[in-house]
Parts: C-alpha cells; structure tokens; sequence
C-alpha cells in the first residue's frame, strides 16, 4: 500500500513539476508559434497556463489570446479575451503600443469605465442664517453677516452607469455664525459661534454631456449632521471700539444635536493622468434650529454677564469645493 | 440660397486647404505599415530614409512608433547614439511605458533602461500628518505687576497636502499647504497668585522648499530641503486660570477668542531632512522639519484693549514668535513623468 502510494506521489510531482516547467515558457512559446502562424496551437499553450500566470504575464498573455482570436475569427473569445486584458491593464488603451492596426481598431471600440471612485473632498463654505424668532433686544440694529468656514470629506462613488452615479459622502464642517448689535452710544456686542460638524450624505449626480473633456454634472445629497462641539465667544465692545470685555461658552448641549440636510450640487470632472479632479459648488440647507429651544438661556451666567440670548437660526451654507478622486475596480464595455 | 451656396464653397474650400496635410499624414500612416515589413527584411536603411519626413507629421501612438521603428533601425545599423535619440523621443510620448519582454528586442530594452525618467510632479494628499512642538521665542515682556514668565511649548498636530515638482535627479521644488496647530502653555505668578495660560492658534501656512535629493540607494532617497513659508492665522482659543494659593481658590475664563489680540499673518524660513521610498506610482516619505518665524504673534494695538485679562488675570500679551518643529509623513503620487536628455 505504502508503495502504491509513493509511486503516486511521485508521478503526481512529476506530473505538476512538467506542467509548470511548460507554463513557464508559454508566453515566449506562444509568440513564436503566433508568428510562425500556428495560431490554434498557440491558443492551446496560452489557455492551458493562464491559471498559472501572474501579473504582467498574465495580462501579456490575454493581450496574446486576444490577437489571435481575432485572426482565427472567433469575435467572442477575442471579446472575452480583449475584457480580461484591459480590466488587468485599464490604462492600455492610453499607451502606444505595436499591435497590429486591425487590432487597434477593434480594441478602440472597447471604453473601459471605473465602477466605483474613492476620492477626498475640501473647500471653503460660507454660511449665512435664515432668521425664524427673535430673542434679541428691541432697540438697536442687529446683523448676522455670513462667514467663512471649511468642508474636508472623503467620499465614495459608484457609476450606476454613464450617466448615474450614486454617492456616499463623509464630511467634517466648520460652520460659523456672527450676530453684532449695535446699541447706538452705548457698548457694542459682537456674538460668534463656531459649530463643528460631522456629516454624512447619500446623493444621486447625474452626468451632463462632456465639454472639452470637462464633464458637468448635477446632483442631489440628502443626509445628517451632527453637531460635534459649539463654542460661543461674545465681546462687548466700547463705543471707540478700544476696550473689550469677553464673555464664552460650550453650547452643544443647549444645541440640537442632529440636523437633517438637503444639499444641492453642480460641478464638473476633469480626468487627469492619474485619477479625476472636481470643483463642485454644493448649497446645504440644515432643516432644524440651531438652538434647542429647550435648552434656551439655560446657562444663567451667561445670560445674566452678557445680557444676550440666542435667536432661533436655521443655517444656510454656500460651499465651494475641489476633489480628487481615484478609480476602484473597472468594467469594460463595448460600444455597438 | 446664396447663403447656402456661399457655405458650401467655403467648406469645400477649407476642405481643399486641408487635403495636403490630411493626405500627408495618411501617407505616413501608410509607411509605418511599410517600414514595419522593412525591418521584417530587414532592410534597415530603407527604413530611415522612409520614416524620416514623418517625424514633424504625425503625433501620439503613430509617431511613437516611427520613433521605435527609427530606433531599432539605428541600433540593428550599429548607430547607438542615433538610436538613443529615438529612444529619448519615444519616452518623451510615453513615460510610464515600460519595454516588452515579448516584442522588444533585447538591445533595445537596455538601451530603454538606460535613459533615466523621473517623477515631473508629485501631488501628496492628506498625509502630511505628524506631531509637531511649539517653540515659543518671546522677545519682548509686558507686565502690570512683578512676574516671572515662564513658557513651555506644547505638541500638536499638523495635516495638509504637499506637491513637488522635480527639476532633474537632484533638485525638486517642493509646496505645502497646512494646518498647523501651534500650542503653548505660560505660567506666571505674582504675590499670592499662581496664573495659567494655555493658548492654541490654528494657521494655514504654506512652505516653500528647494529640495536636494541625496545619492541613495535603488528606492530609498534622502533629501535635505530649505525655504521661506508665510502662514495666515485661522483660529486662536485662550484659557486663562488663577488660583488664590492661600485657601487654593481659583476662577478661570474659558474659550476666549484670542485671535483678534494676535498678527494674522505669520512668515519665516524653514529647513528639513527627509527620505522618500519609491513605490510604483508615487513614493512613501518621511521627514523633520523646523520653521523659524520671524513675526510677532501680538498685535502691540490690541495689547491694552481687554480689560478683563488684565484687571482679573494680570495679563498683558508679549512680543513673541512661534517656531515650530514638525515630524510628518504620507504618501505622494506621481502625477506625470518627464525624460532626462543626454546633454
């Protein structure tokens, strides 16, 4: 029995040490038997060591498959083969290359599209606040004026199809508010908040037609905030503006902590050597308060030291956006 | 019916003006085929004098492959430097086109790998992430009552993304923009009073460095670099405490904006040591930096103008700059190749 069985085990290890020693040089014997126009043979050698092909071997080899294909009019097989090449090498078609001008026409009629794209996104945002109800002062001029702030992100994109992608987005915000009255000769107060946030958004862009291989597009980003920390500074000012007193706080407990949003987007793609650029103008509308109306004027000191409470606001903001994404995974499609 | 009659004329004009440059570049299509079947024979010499008026004719995939045909022309003609100018043309095209083991003969693989191809730009994203200290450097002390200042810089963070663009082997040009965290801590006392300071401002700085890259080996390259950076304060947040040491009472004001008490611009000159390892699109880095300000944080205006600070806290703002030193390291990708000519 023991015999039996290192004899098989022998010839199982010759067998396979054979066959990988065949494989070795199947690309090169290919070639030869490609050029001396022995084609079907060099399909046989070629298809019976893909498994055992690596790499750039093993796109070579499906590059090999697909010229031979076309020369032995079998139009599936070099599909099939042409497929399996340039989702190994998706940038060959962007390379020059000697094949043979018949071939170069046929594989011309393949585009090969990411199926999903990874990307960051930052920029500057300007927020500006929708009033609802006044707890302010009854005499003086009040102002909100709209402020700078920041949007960094990353996101992930699935191209639906060419013209459809589907977009999950994670973003940080800073968002910022200034309210200054103005009480006419008596002392100034300048209120600034800094909300920080962290946002997710599930969004639909659909792709415009290109323009001068800029790609427009426009799309629609519902999702939620939450509110991550707000810091509340006010300055009572003197008349001359010379003398400040300072007055702060940590509202986020006096904040609504989750804000459902509507973003609406226009932008455009640039392909560029390695992966795409963007520049998207994105208009995000939060839905709740800032303020919990619960916690309104809950912290006394505040209050009382600053003579100010916080009016009802919704957040407005107007961002301006660059991206750079990658391409994850690719298909190929042949056009008709 | 004029007007349309006027159009097609003009189109068939500009049509006829087009005809010798759309039959001449047809025609060189045409060659390459031939001189492809020329060197199967290899008659060498028909090929160059066939090829030789299409290099100013034909551009992308065709006129690479009149360079490789050129190239291997010459070298099977034993005119090496000949060929290495076809080849050089070649990788001008294309950079990132590697030669082919199937379809390249051996004597023009070698001479591909001989000519050096560099990374012309890097782009690095997100990454240039490290701990870095605060040096505060006063130079200049206001105080109401008799004290000691005592500084300590403090650790924080700074991210951002750098690109460079690569003269040649040895000399890059390399921008960064960042947000940098500077941090520091002050304490001071005076009669029965133990005073803490702790201060952090947020800039957007951007450095400039001229970068020298060191002869290493095959992956790993050091470099040392030196330039200017000029920073823009974003965000300055200031916590004041006071502790009355006799019963060990205290009161503090928190989160106060200290940003309109400070410069907003910060500029400087910096320097670092670092090493890249090349992978196959980009390069992993890792390197030290130290940026010397040479601007006042204090804005001297704005000293006098808070009297809380200084009637609760005894506090007055002194001239000082912030140097910092930065370790960091990511990833940056090439984004384009470019071809180093033989001189």
């Amino acid at each position: 029995m023991k015999r039996v069985l290192c004899f098989w085990l022998m010839l199982s290890s010759f067998l396979i040490g054979n066959a990988q020693s065949d494989c070795k040089d199947a690309l090169y014997n290919a070639n030869l038997k490609y050029k001396s126009g022995q084609l079907k043979e060099g399909v046989e050698q070629l298809e019976t060591c893909l498994s055992e092909l690596k790499g750039d071997n093993r796109f070579e080899a499906y590059h090999l498959l697909a010229i031979m294909f076309q020369e032995l009019n079998q139009p599936e097989k070099m599909d099939e083969a042409i497929n399996q090449m340039l989702l190994l090498d998706p940038d060959y078609q962007d390379q020059p290359n000697t094949d043979p001008v018949s071939f170069t026409r046929a594989l011309n009629q393949y585009k090969v599209t990411p199926k999903y794209q990874v990307g960051v996104r930052a920029g500057v945002n300007i927020t500006s606040v929708q009033f609802v109800e006044s707890f302010g002062p009854i005499k003086g001029i009040n102002i909100y004026k709209p402020q700078t702030g920041y949007d960094v992100g990353v996101m992930i994109r699935k191209n639906l199809s060419r013209q459809v992608v589907l977009e999950l987005d994670a973003q940080v915000a800073g968002t910022r508010i200034r309210h200054e009255l103005d009480y006419n000769n008596g002392w100034n107060k300048i209120y600034t908040e800094r909300l920080n946030w962290f946002g997710v958004r599930v969004g639909a862009a659909y792709n415009l037609p290109e323009f001068k291989q800029f790609r427009p597009w426009v799309g629609v980003y519902p999702g939620l905030d939450f509110l991550q920390k707000s810091t509340v500074n006010l300055d009572k000012v003197d008349p001359e503006g010379n003398v400040r007193l300072q007055y702060s706080k940590v509202a986020t407990n006096e904040r609504n902590a989750q804000q459902p949003v509507m973003g609406l987007r226009v932008g455009f793609q640039k392909k560029i050597t390695r992966g795409e650029i963007g520049f998207s103008v994105n208009y995000r509308m939060q839905f709740n308060q800032t303020v919990n109306a619960a916690q309104r004027g809950s912290n006394a000191s505040f209050v009382y030291s600053t003579q100010y409470i916080e009016d009802g606001l919704k957040l407005n903001t107007l961002s301006y956006t660059l991206t750079y994404s990658l391409p994850w995974k690719f298909s190929v499609n042949k056009s008709n | 019916m004029n007007s349309a009659l006027k159009n097609i004329a003009t189109s068939t004009l500009f049509l006829l003006l087009l005809l010798p440059f759309i039959g001449k570049s047809q025609d060189c299509s045409e060659r390459i085929d031939q001189a492809k079947k020329y060197y199967n024979n290899g008659q060498l010499a028909e090929i160059i004098q066939l090829l030789d008026t299409c290099q100013t004719e034909l551009h992308g995939n065709e006129l690479w492959n009149v360079h490789r045909l050129l190239a291997l022309s010459y070298l099977g003609l034993e005119k090496n430097s000949e060929a290495r100018q076809h080849v050089i043309a070649m990788m001008e095209i294309s950079p990132e086109k590697k030669p082919n083991v199937l379809t390249d003969p051996v004597d023009l693989i070698k001479l591909m790998n001989t000519v050096t191809i560099i990374p012309k730009f890097s782009l690095g994203f997100g990454v240039m992430v490290g701990p870095s200290l605060t040096i505060p450097r006063p130079y200049g002390a206001y105080m109401l009552t008799d004290q000691v200042k005592h500084y300590t810089g403090k650790n924080s963070l700074q991210f951002g993304l750098s690109s460079s663009y690569q003269f040649n082997t040895r000399l890059a040009m390399d921008l960064s923009v960042l947000v940098s965290t500077k941090s520091y801590d002050l304490d001071y006392s005076f009669g029965n009073w133990d005073m803490k300071m702790d201060e952090k401002l947020t800039y957007f700085d951007v450095p400039i460095y001229l970068r020298y890259l060191f002869p290493g080996k095959k992956r790993l390259l050091p470099y040392g670099q030196a330039g200017l950076y000029g920073g823009y304060l974003l965000l300055g947040n200031n916590n004041f405490d006071a502790t009355f040491t006799k019963d060990e009472s205290s009161f503090e004001l928190i989160n106060i904006n200290s940003a309109n008490r400070r410069n907003r611009l910060d500029y400087g000159i910096g320097a670092g040591l670092g090493c890249m390892y090349k992978l196959k699109k980009g390069h992993l880095f890792f390197q030290a930096n130290y940026l010397h300000s040479m601007a006042n944080i204090s804005d001297a205006d704005k000293r006098y103008t808070y009297p809380d600070l200084q009637q609760s806290y005894q506090y007055l703002d002194d001239d000082m700059r912030l140097s910092m030193f930065s370790i960091g390291g990511g990833f940056a990708m090439y984004m384009g190749y470019k071809v180093i000519k033989d001189k």
